[in-house]
């Protein structure tokens, strides 16, 4: 993704962060309750952007992460055929999971120095699941630091790094887990998903 | 008698080795791969993020996936010719299906040696001559 590729208004709003662009690799968590045992999987790669000023923090965050449908791994194979099944996450027709943030409310100090800046804010957004998109608010901790710091976490550039954990209703998205009359959600599977996102980008 | 004996013994032992089996790989409900799971982070105090408190208030665990077969109680093949097929329930029930028709087997060839042994007709005569007596 490039600049030319995003939004003006994102473009305007601060520095460009990729996610691709940063020393450490982005991490999405999903935890659910399930028949015989819980599930814990990982969804990546985390692709996208965040736009952040640092001489402006107050303005909070903005950006774009997506994240291939395909790319969930609940550590059996045969669970993750399941998933991206018409009756789970559909795949073959809605092959992404999109967060797009278009504001940033309540933003609060936590820390601040002359390199690094770490605020608490509410993100608002949207989140694009199975075809549907619903309204997202979710807390999120954002550190800004100047330079990535010691050698071994990689060079000296910027990094940005955000932290949110909310829950994601699988009904909200039209999931059902099931044939009609046979929906699992709610009953056997939990009715939502347990999100924690740890997300990193660099200015390209 | 004997035959019988050996046969439940070898499925004893077989069912004992598959939960032993089961046990050591991590008692996990499906037969998988690798394995994904929650382990304490050690924060480093050196790390500029943790500096910042970007971890503060964090769950403080990280997840580690490794790598490795491991029996489950129940199978997860994605084909039939899949080694995640293999699992404790469908091994126990093969096992004491084999343990079955060899018991039964063996009972069926032990009636027939002793319908066919002159030992049958000295315990018939032995009965007759006892009900006789009491006569």
């Amino acid at each position: 993704m490039t600049a030319a590729t995003v939004p003006s208004v994102h473009v305007t709003h601060g520095t460009l962060f990729y996610l691709g662009e940063a020393d450490r690799p982005s991490e999405v968590v999903l935890a659910a309750r399930a028949p015989f045992e819980d599930i814990l999987a990982t969804a990546g790669p985390v692709t996208g952007y965040l736009a952040y000023d640092p001489a402006a923090p107050h303005k909070g965050l903005r950006g774009s992460l997506r994240v291939p449908v395909g790319g969930i791994d609940t550590g059996i194979d045969l669970r993750n055929d399941h998933l991206c099944s018409e009756i789970w996450l559909d795949a073959e027709r809605y092959p992404e999971v999109h967060m797009l943030i278009q504001d940033s409310i309540r933003v609060l100090p936590v820390r601040e120095t002359s390199t690094f800046l770490t605020h608490d804010m509410t993100l608002v957004g949207s989140l694009s699941l199975h075809g549907r998109t619903r309204r997202l608010e979710v807390p999120a901790r954002v550190t800004w630091l100047r330079h990535a710091g010691i050698k071994r976490h990689g060079g000296r550039k910027e990094l940005l790094a955000v932290r949110t954990r909310f829950k994601v209703g699988l009904r909200d998205y039209g999931i059902t887990g099931g044939l009609p009359g046979r929906m699992i959600i709610g009953r056997s599977f939990s009715e939502s998903i347990d999100v924690e996102a740890m997300v990193f980008g660099s200015p390209a | 008698m004997e035959r019988r004996v050996l046969i439940v013994t070898t499925g004893v032992v077989a069912s004992a080795g598959v939960i032993a089996a089961w046990m050591a790989t991590g008692r996990e409900a499906f037969t998988k791969s690798r394995t994904l799971h929650r382990e304490p982070m050690r924060i480093d105090p050196q790390d500029p993020l943790a500096q910042a408190s970007f971890d503060e208030g964090a769950s403080q665990t990280r997840l580690i996936r490794r790598e490795g077969f491991r029996l489950g109680l129940l199978p997860a093949p994605q084909r039939l010719a899949d080694r995640h097929a293999l699992s404790v329930i469908p091994l126990l029930a093969a096992i004491w299906m084999f343990v079955g028709v060899a018991v039964g087997l063996a009972r069926r060839c032990q009636a027939t040696a002793y319908r066919t042994s002159p030992r049958r007709g000295i315990d018939r005569l032995g009965r007759y001559l006892k009900q006789e007596a009491r006569r």
